[in-house]
């Protein structure tokens, strides 16, 4: 790994929740989840949809909107609680020290405007006036670090391809040199060949300015190659977090298990993949472990007591009974496979029962 | 000998043109395909953006017509089939879209996905009966009907709602199913569970499939054999062990070499960074389409167009190097 032990983290989570008011009730999209990211570190955020990956970078970004609201926690940047800061101090920060890549960021460009005006839109907003001779320099060794030729700078959007739009999006990005990019899928709805060719790009371009990354992506594969440590995200609480090679190969929460184990690959052919069971309906999630309906291992203990974020060895943390609290699942004994192969009976379609309140 | 179920015979679509016009290069172009009677297959084709491929499901289920070629159902060109029979191909030949969202109506209830094939094949008039064959499709692919009918689209996940795709296109015994990135918009620890039911209905039912897809990753798990499609051409066909464990065409290497494993210790392989303009090199139209991106490209490709060659007897490769 990259990472020095003994470097400060760039980004410290500590107990966040972000909860959405709906008028049914609270729905905790993010509930209590604490992690850090060190410098020139790559992390990346696997789960399936609706699991608070977004929500979590949103919270970063301080970019929740109403109805959802940040309940709690704190999010420090070189120690500095960005809750604090108001929002013209927040506004600034956005891209000259955080800076996103949202989620089809290639249709975020502006289809009237000419590549380098978006560019220098975005550089001027933040560093004021800057000559015009300097800008167009600026931008020509932008678009250059992102592989893209200097006369792509009078183009309009429609003009180009997926993947050079996207990378036009990445140079906007990495614009103001941020400390922090964060990128919401960046590569999907790009074709394969374009998707290797553009997160290169993306590493590149995070190498050379010295930045952290976080990366969300629902292709595991590319996390799986990427990121030098990933974060397992289950119904707004965060599972498991291991460098990447740990994880991938040896997972200990049974979600993250069952998650990696369901993912198409060529290596070897699958029967039977999947995950028993839905994820569960926010409004109504289950009580403590969120995970026991769909978990092989469950017990009665699982239901009734809350699971905490064990430490396993040294940046391997994951938050199950059975790591945390293997006597339980001895004592348990015999019962123990019984109600395990209960649950997974139960599992099916049974989750949906909170689905639908 | 019986003719086979659905032969696609030199198939070529070109969009647009006209009398003043100059005609499009073709979308698909003398495209072959075969599904036998008697055995039932799952046929992927894939490639990526703009290779033919949504283009190819839309002929295949006649939603458009061919420029030239043939389409033959049991041995009938579906050109020119009579209303009878035309009844019978559409029942019998169905289709499952990418967007699980976008198919359904947001104000009607999804029990009137099936109604309306009930009602429009004429599978049955009465209450009791139309409930129980709605009921035993949605079993076949894991779905429990008193959970689900009765209910709205939005009140139901993506994959509920594809799994419901799949059952109505179930309900009409169907032979082929035309599957266009089906997965595509769904959870990846989902996508499995999804292809293992189209799988099922293989193995149990005897229904083929025409699985469209762009990831190899997923087809590799339940095809039978794969056609790589690029701008609108054949450039590997064989059975799928051989194109993908073992890839010829120098377009497969490619595609293949840029899967992405769930698996840290296998990095990406080649170059480590490579030049955009090569993702936009335009389709060479005269030649081999790949020429402009081909890494062995020789002067002969730039204007000749080459054969399928035999590599092995399940597979072959549309490329000189193998001539």
């Amino acid at each position: 790994m990259t990472v020095a032990i003994d470097s400060a983290p760039l980004l410290q989570i500590e107990n966040l929740r972000v909860y959405y008011w709906t008028q049914a009730g609270p729905v905790k999209a993010v509930d209590d989840i604490s992690f850090t990211i060190n410098p020139k570190e790559r992390f990346g955020f696997i789960g399936e949809s609706g699991c608070g990956k977004t929500t979590t970078i949103m919270a970063i970004l301080r970019l929740i909107k109403r109805p959802g609201r940040i309940e709690g926690g704190r999010i420090l940047l070189k120690g500095s609680d960005i809750l604090s800061l108001n929002d013209e101090e927040m506004r600034q920060s956005r891209w000259s020290r955080i800076s996103l890549i949202p989620q089809g960021a290639m249709n975020s460009l502006n289809p009237v405007m000419r590549v380098q005006d978006q560019i220098a839109d975005a550089i001027v907003t933040h560093r004021g006036a800057v000559p015009i001779r300097e800008l167009r320099e600026r931008i020509g060794d932008l678009l250059e670090t992102v592989q893209l030729s200097a006369d792509v700078a009078d183009m309009y959007p429609h003009e180009l391809s997926g993947g050079m739009k996207q990378r036009v999006c990445i140079a906007m990005a990495t614009a103001l040199e941020p400390e922090l990019i964060i990128a919401d899928e960046p590569t999907s709805a790009l074709d394969v060949v374009v998707q290797k060719a553009v997160m290169e790009t993306l590493i590149g371009v995070q190498e050379r300015l010295n930045a952290s990354m976080i990366l969300i992506g629902h292709d595991m594969g590319m996390t799986a190659q990427v990121a030098d440590r990933v974060g397992v995200m289950y119904a707004g609480k965060l599972v498991e977090v291991a460098g990447t090679r740990e994880l991938f190969r040896q997972p200990q929460h049974p979600y993250s298990q069952a998650l990696i184990s369901s993912l198409p690959s060529i290596r070897e052919k699958k029967r039977g993949g999947g995950i028993p069971g839905l994820p569960p309906f926010l409004l109504n999630p289950p009580q403590n472990c969120l995970f026991h309906p769909r978990c092989p291992h469950a017990i009665a203990f699982c239901r009734e007591t809350p699971p905490p974020m064990h430490r396993l060895r040294p940046g391997h943390m994951t938050a199950c009974h059975k790591l945390s609290a293997p006597e339980q699942f001895d004592s348990a004994g015999g019962s123990d496979s019984g109600a395990g192969a209960a649950m997974a009976g139960a599992g099916t379609e049974a989750s949906s029962g909170h689905q639908t309140r | 000998m019986a003719p086979p179920l659905l032969e696609i015979r030199d198939l070529t679509k070109r969009y647009g043109g006209g009398l003043f016009r100059q005609p499009s290069p073709p979308a698909l172009e003398d495209f072959s395909l075969r599904f036998a009677e008697d055995e039932a297959k799952i046929t992927t084709i894939a490639g990526e953006s703009g290779s033919g491929k949504t283009t190819l499901a839309n002929l295949a289920l006649d939603f458009i017509h061919p420029t030239s070629g043939q389409i033959l159902y049991r041995g009938q060109d579906i050109a020119e089939m009579s209303r009878r029979e035309r009844f019978v191909f559409r029942r019998e030949v169905q289709a499952i879209f990418q967007d699980p969202f976008g198919t359904y109506n947001p104000f009607y209830k999804v029990d009137a996905v099936f109604n309306t094939v009930i009602q429009k094949f004429k599978l049955t008039n009465e209450r009791s009966e139309r409930r129980r064959i709605t009921e035993e499709a949605m079993e076949v692919v894991g779905l429990r009907p008193n959970e689900i009918l009765g209910k709205y689209p939005h009140e139901l996940s993506g994959g509920q709602r594809q799994r419901i795709m799949v059952a109505r296109a179930f309900l009409l015994k169907p032979r082929i199913i035309v599957a266009d990135e089906p997965v595509s918009m769904i959870d990846a620890s989902l996508q499995m569970r999804i292809l293992e039911i189209f799988r099922n209905l293989k193995e149990e039912y005897g229904i083929s499939f025409l699985y469209i897809t762009h990831d190899l990753s997923t087809a590799y798990q339940i095809s039978d054999d794969i056609y790589i499609l690029y701008g609108g051409s054949v450039m590997e066909y064989g059975d799928i062990e051989g194109v993908i464990q073992d890839p010829h065409h120098p377009y497969t290497q490619l595609l293949v070499g840029s899967i992405t494993l769930p698996d840290p210790d296998v990095r990406w392989e080649g170059r480590s960074a490579s030049a955009s303009s090569e993702e936009t090199a335009a389709i060479n139209l005269n030649g081999c389409k790949f020429y402009h991106r081909c890494p062995h490209a020789m002067e002969r490709c730039a204007s000749g167009t080459p054969q399928n060659y035999r590599i092995t007897p399940k597979q072959t490769a549309s490329c000189f190097l193998f001539e």
